[in-house]
């Protein structure tokens, strides 16, 4: 994608208003390309995915950049962290993969690369367009 | 300027709550335990989401938890979300629990 001039922003991982700035962050990159619906939808899928790179990769630093092609925003979320995935407790009440769903359900397109004991870093990219 | 920072009022007799600004994982604790006096609620639980502006999963994950709790004495209400807040709670399957959402009129 053509990059649009949006540097990466860095948060820490255990600052208590992460996911609070990175709303702000990704709400005012969008808002000129997409409508108010889907800028909240972008938005609750990008809070998501830096809700479970804090809760579980073991992480210090999260990173979010806003790239623009055309009609489509596209967020990347990256952590230093490894990726745990579990499989789904049917009794439990987890929570993770409700995050999962609900981040998946929110975009037009997504991708996610786990980070792995052997090469830590996950990068998952959101994808939203313009209706 | 809409105050986004997550507050919790409990009505009176126990029977609900306010909540307003922004409901995220990291105020998840703070939540449970502003609200954990409506798990031992005796019937209907009716939470006023329409000053809410932000849900997340770690939210659904606490109304499901509450609905669980009450459900065998009452029915858990939530009340008056904004229309991207109703289109959370609906692809996250919260009406195929029993839950009911409502619009602030109905009251």
């Amino acid at each position: 994608m053509p990059d649009t001039g949006y540097a990466t922003q860095s948060y820490e991982a255990e600052s208590r208003s992460l996911l609070s700035d990175v709303r702000r962050f990704v709400a005012a990159a969008s808002e000129p390309y997409l409508e108010q619906p889907s800028v909240h939808d972008l938005v609750l899928a990008v809070t998501e995915a830096c809700a479970n790179a804090i809760r579980h990769s073991g992480t210090a630093e999260v990173r979010v950049s806003v790239h623009v092609d055309g009609r489509c925003v596209e967020i990347v979320v990256e952590d230093d962290g490894v990726y745990r995935m579990t499989l789904p407790v049917v009794e439990g009440d987890a929570g993770s993969h409700r995050g999962m769903y609900l981040m998946a359900a929110m975009v037009d397109d997504f991708s996610l690369h786990r980070g792995t004991d052997a090469r830590a870093g996950t990068t998952v990219r959101l994808l939203k367009c313009a209706s | 300027m809409v105050d986004d920072a997550f507050r919790v009022e409990l009505s009176d007799d126990l029977d609900g709550a306010r909540l307003s600004g922004e409901f995220d994982l990291l105020v998840y604790e703070k939540a449970d335990v502003a609200l954990s006096p409506l798990f031992d609620a005796p019937g209907d639980v009716t939470l006023d989401v329409s000053d809410l502006t932000f849900i997340d999963s770690s939210g659904i994950r606490l109304f499901v938890r509450l609905e669980r709790a009450i459900r065998d004495r009452g029915v858990l209400h939530l009340r008056g979300p904004s229309p991207h807040i109703t289109r959370v709670f609906q692809v996250a399957g919260l009406p195929d629990l029993g839950i009911v959402i409502e619009d602030a009129r109905d009251a």
